[in-house]
């Protein structure tokens, strides 16, 4: 059944689910080359040791509880503190700790109404046990959002000559 | 960046008239790059050698469509704005964001089943609103 309005959606349907995660022991320079390797803007920071840009989904459901993020804004913050900074940093000093999480269940209004609030792009989804299961972001959120859009102002005939309009977003 | 909190700042050359001409732009994802691949020491390179180029602009006619279309093929989350030939400001994938998601009239024209009569007025306005509403100007 179709949902009556996109914002009712839950999170879990449209979350990705493989999230690009990296050990507490793990330096600055390692996740910057994560990030430009991955062409991603964050990697959420496990309290388990787990070698580098191994996928959650793939892993061991145990001690999958992140302890905090570190996004691109983070890392360039602390290049701009020049007398402090140091590419071999540890993660745990430059990421953010108090990190905001949704639940998988959580409706879209949820997660659009929290990135509001704190003013973030970004929000691990975890589960009652506290792992983590995946990430939403803002860009998947404009991506639903431009397909609603879409759907409303063609109407059905371009879905119905195979006309892939989630694809006119997507990356070439 | 730090200092006025924002993720990116234009590089402009100064032409013979003392004119302003945005030739690249530094991102937080280049600093990130910069230190993924190169070192620490590069981070005092010139500006020249390390921006982004050329810049991807949208012009101040466009659509919230046009703008996220654009953000999407070339993945990148900042535009500048142009107005003729002129830059008048920045837009980011975080003020469209903002813009739909703390306006009820696009939001509830999102996700029902039938199209409703006078949903894409609603939505033309929008796109008019919000680019005269939502960009940074200099």
């Amino acid at each position: 059944m179709m949902p009556e309005s996109i914002k009712e959606i839950t999170i879990s349907g449209f979350m990705t689910k493989e999230v690009k995660t990296i050990s507490e022991n793990e330096t600055l320079k390692e996740a910057s080359k994560l990030m430009y390797d991955e062409n991603i803007g964050s990697v959420v920071i496990l309290r388990k040791a787990a070698s580098a840009g191994e996928n959650v989904a793939s892993n061991n459901k145990q001690n999958q509880a992140p302890v905090g993020i570190l996004t691109e804004r983070d890392i360039a913050r602390m290049v701009g503190f020049s007398s402090k900074f140091a590419a071999d940093t540890n993660v745990t000093e430059v990421m953010s700790k108090q990190l905001k999480t949704v639940s998988p269940s959580a409706h879209l209004k949820d997660a659009i109404a929290l990135m509001n609030q704190e003013n973030i792009r970004r929000l691990p989804v975890v589960d009652y046990q506290g792992d983590m299961v995946g990430i939403i972001t803002a860009k998947d959120i404009l991506k639903i959002i431009m397909k609603g859009f879409m759907e409303n102002e063609k109407g059905q005939e371009l879905k119905s000559e195979g006309f892939d309009l989630l694809g006119l977003l997507g990356a070439e | 960046m730090l200092k006025n909190d924002i993720g990116c700042v234009i590089v402009v050359e100064i032409d013979n008239n003392g004119g302003l001409k945005p030739v690249g732009i530094i991102t937080e994802r280049d600093v990130v790059r910069i230190l993924g691949i190169l070192d620490a020491t590069s981070l005092h390179l010139p500006l020249r050698e390390i921006m982004s180029k050329p810049l991807v602009t949208i012009s101040i006619t466009g659509s919230i469509k046009d703008a996220i279309q654009t953000m999407h093929r070339n993945n990148i989350r900042h535009l500048v704005l142009i107005d003729k030939e002129t830059m008048v400001g920045v837009i980011t994938d975080k003020d469209i964001f903002k813009a739909i998601t703390s306006n009820q009239t696009a939001m509830s024209c999102l996700g029902s089943v039938e199209p409703i009569a006078g949903q894409k007025v609603a939505y033309e306005q929008f796109t008019e609103y919000w680019f005269r509403d939502f960009l940074h100007k200099q």
